[in-house]
């Protein structure tokens, strides 16, 4: 695995041509964590969106293993970096198995269920491989996504609010799944305003404000 | 006859309009703008009308069609707008951040739409499109004025014949509801099938 590496990334929106993202930079090293916090607003979606590759940016690039990527080619990150959504969206008309198993099926992979079994077996649901979304539990669900997203081996992990739809219970099992992704030496990128969450994590926490990451120091949340 | 033209009708009508649905929704603004114009007209006329036009009306322009291609026509281009109008709605229906979960994984723009929103679009769409094919039954009696002699126009020479209009009209009616009834109960089934695992919404 290697190191992703976002430099001076700029994004307008709207048309007025918002500044949302400007000129910001970022270094997360394989199997390191980096938390973004901010307010709601302050543009966290749209860096997630943009290293995702649902979003083109307009300045600056980002850098993925031998992957490069310039403003207008964020299309080439679309199946290489993975994303758990803040709202999850599992697939509601395919199971368990079939919903990580749909993108290696359609690219044609010899083994289209190896990955998928492997990680569903580690986030303890191998046994509701048939079941459909909608009779799994919020922290089912939520790692349902999670090996999804590891399914496709991305290159890197995001993650929007991971939280924010759990209960209290719940919330805390997700500082662990982080942290069996960073096993594998995946880079990843978690964006919260979960104070708690972000305490428990390993990792580089960094302010979003005025379009630009500002470190902040170990030992705050 | 009627029958017949109404399922080639419906199988025009809902090909045509799943591309007009997907234009309108997905395709660049051109593509969509003249989507848009096509439901409009198709939809904004009356169906006699459109049905003179191709008929009597072509012909001018060098293009002679037989009275049943003329009827499945016009039935057909008629009936697509309002198909397109169902599956929109479908489209529409799916969140937008299901198509971003499959980008995500990779999947191409098609690849979503046919393995991802397309199916769950489908589930929406698919209660109006049998009632469409319903009224299409029906409406498949304005094809008698292209001179095809389907149930109706059957049933006004029989009945001026026999002079029995009122006991031949509610054999006739009650042959239409038959010809309905059953795509009315497939639709119930298919509908069920498809809906088994997706009652309880997220």
């Amino acid at each position: 695995m290697s190191a992703l590496v976002i430099e001076a990334l700029g994004r307008r929106v709207g048309a007025r041509r918002r500044l949302v993202l400007d000129g910001l930079s970022l270094r997360v090293e394989a199997g390191s964590v980096a938390v973004v916090l901010g307010p709601s607003g302050s543009g966290k979606s749209t860096l997630l969106r943009c290293l995702a590759g649902l979003e083109p940016f307009d300045a600056g690039r980002v850098a993925l293993g031998t992957l490069e990527v310039p403003p207008g080619g964020q299309a080439a990150l679309l199946g290489r970096v993975g994303m758990v959504f803040q709202s999850v969206e599992l697939f509601p008309h395919l199971r368990v198995l079939e919903n990580c198993t749909l993108a290696s099926r359609l690219r044609g992979e010899a083994e289209p269920e190896r990955e998928a079994r492997t990680w569903l077996e580690r986030l303890g649901l191998l046994d509701r491989w048939d079941a459909w979304p909608q009779s799994l539990s919020g922290g089912e669900r939520q790692r349902v996504a999670i090996a999804r997203a590891l399914s496709c081996r991305p290159a890197a992990l995001l993650w929007d609010e991971p939280t924010s739809a759990l209960d209290p219970e719940r919330k805390r099992e997700v500082a662990s799944h982080v942290a069996a992704v960073r096993d594998r030496g995946i880079p990843q990128v978690v964006v919260t305003h979960d104070a708690e969450l972000s305490a428990a994590l390993q990792a580089s926490r960094y302010r979003l404000a005025d379009g630009r990451l500002t470190p902040l120091p170990a030992g705050t949340g | 006859m009627t029958l017949w033209i109404s399922v080639a009708a419906m199988v025009l009508a809902v090909a045509l309009g799943a591309v007009l649905a997907l234009a309108r929704v997905y395709g660049p603004a051109p593509l969509s703008a003249l989507a848009l114009g096509y439901v409009e007209l198709f939809r904004g006329t009356p169906l006699l009308l459109q049905l003179i036009v191709v008929y009597y009306g072509l012909p001018e322009l060098g293009l002679k069609l037989s009275p049943m291609v003329a009827g499945w026509l016009a039935l057909g281009l008629n009936y697509a707008a309002a198909e397109a109008e169902n599956d929109r709605a479908g489209l529409l229906a799916v969140p937008r951040t299901q198509m971003d979960a499959a980008r995500v994984l990779g999947l191409g723009r098609w690849q979503a739409i046919r393995h991802v929103v397309g199916p769950q679009a489908l589930r929406v769409a698919l209660p109006p499109v049998t009632n469409d094919f319903i009224a299409l039954l029906k409406d498949s009696s304005l094809v008698s004025v292209v001179t095809v002699t389907e149930l109706t126009k059957t049933y006004g020479t029989l009945a001026a014949a026999t002079r029995a209009h009122l006991g031949l009209g509610l054999l006739v009616g009650a042959i239409y509801l038959l010809l309905g009834l059953p795509f009315a109960r497939l639709s119930r089934f298919v509908e069920r099938r498809l809906g088994e695992h997706l009652e309880v919404s997220r």
